[in-house]
């Protein structure tokens, strides 16, 4: 391009690069009613988050309390600490049972709503490279390769998980604190103990479901901030290389005749340096390709 | 086979260093840093895996 550039008359370089600019500030209109759009896209995901997590508690609250309600049944005749011992081991398996499956089930559904927003951001993410490399070899008369499926950025979505761990859901220290019923009458206890669960459970479950919730959002939106920083990165190094290609022949031209013809020689010896790598990097791909 | 790798390897890098060469000395460094840390993903052994398809189980008879 810089070649092609530079042997275009001053006036008319200019117009061309007057026309690149105007392509240019088209693409990048696009480029911000792209981020609008996924931004948009993100917080519909964590809305569905939200959704599944509200759903959750209306489901998983109602039913421990019956499970504990039952088993406060069941153990009545138990003295306070076995009794309080078995509400605190029906408690955690029926938290575990629940809330852990529920964990699993969800990672796996957000990484699948994300890893299509990826594969959408990805494809118009070549679609705008692909529309700066058709603006600039339309300008110059150029034939550019277009991107080959496999130089262009992955589009599977399954490749595009969301980065950092699962979160973890219960942290059920401190509760219900017991000790302050194993001082009383049994039958007071119990209740007290009962009492406290149907009144506290609902409150803990909320509170954790606050920290799974942020604890997701965070992992979403940096997950997609990271790839889109990459993403944005290729088509900023597009445009660079090729306005960098555009200006270096705008300043050549205003050099004598002399300093043209040293420049036009170094950029045929950089265009045979990058086409012999070409040729050995296309060499090793073969080797891997049979291996 | 692992001998193989290690040569494909040291051409690769060895091709990558040219290119980050070439693209500093046109001043393309946004080019450059890319090249870079494609090398240094070489250099620590840092691949994307991707697994297809399902493994199957195999049951004794």
């Amino acid at each position: 391009m810089q070649n092609k550039a530079t042997a275009t008359p001053l006036e008319t370089l200019e117009e061309k690069i007057r026309i690149f600019q105007e392509k240019m500030e088209e693409i990048k209109q696009d480029r911000e009613n792209t981020k609008y759009y996924f931004e948009g896209e993100i917080k519909r995901v964590v809305d569905l988050l939200d959704r599944d997590l509200e759903s959750l508690k209306s489901k998983q609250i109602p039913r421990l309390l019956e499970e504990l309600i039952k088993k406060g049944n069941e153990c009545k005749h138990k003295g306070i600490s076995e009794y309080v011992k078995l509400m605190d081991s029906t408690l955690n398996n029926g938290i575990k049972s629940a809330f852990d499956n529920w964990l699993v089930q969800e990672e796996e559904g957000l990484n699948v709503e994300h890893g299509k927003i990826a594969k959408r951001y990805s494809e118009k993410t070549n679609e705008i490279i692909e529309s700066i490399l058709t603006a600039s070899s339309e300008l110059f008369d150029l034939n550019i390769d277009k991107l080959k499926k496999e130089d262009s950025i992955s589009t599977d979505s399954s490749l595009y998980l969301m980065t950092g761990d699962p979160p973890k859901f219960f942290d059920l220290e401190g509760a219900f604190d017991f000790f302050s019923q194993r001082i009383l009458p049994r039958k007071i206890s119990q209740k007290m103990v009962l009492n406290d669960l149907k009144k506290r459970l609902p409150q803990k479950i909320d509170q954790n479901c606050g920290r799974v919730r942020w604890d997701f959002m965070d992992r979403i939106k940096r997950s997609f901030m990271n790839f889109r920083w990459d993403l944005n990165q290729k088509i900023n190094t597009t445009e660079e290389s090729i306005t960098a290609a555009i200006q270096k022949a705008l300043e050549l031209k205003k050099q004598s005749a002399e300093d043209i013809k040293k420049a036009q020689d170094q950029i045929a010896k950089d265009l045979d340096d990058l086409y012999r790598i070409k040729q050995r990097l296309g060499d090793l791909e073969r080797i891997l390709e049979f291996s | 086979m692992l001998n193989q790798y290690k040569r494909v390897k040291e051409e690769l890098i060895e091709n990558l260093e040219s290119l980050k060469t070439l693209c500093s000395s046109r001043g393309s460094s946004s080019i450059a840093e890319n090249l870079l840390e494609v090398e240094e993903k070489l250099l620590q052994n840092r691949f994307h895996l991707v697994i297809l398809g399902q493994f199957k189980t195999r049951t004794r008879s």
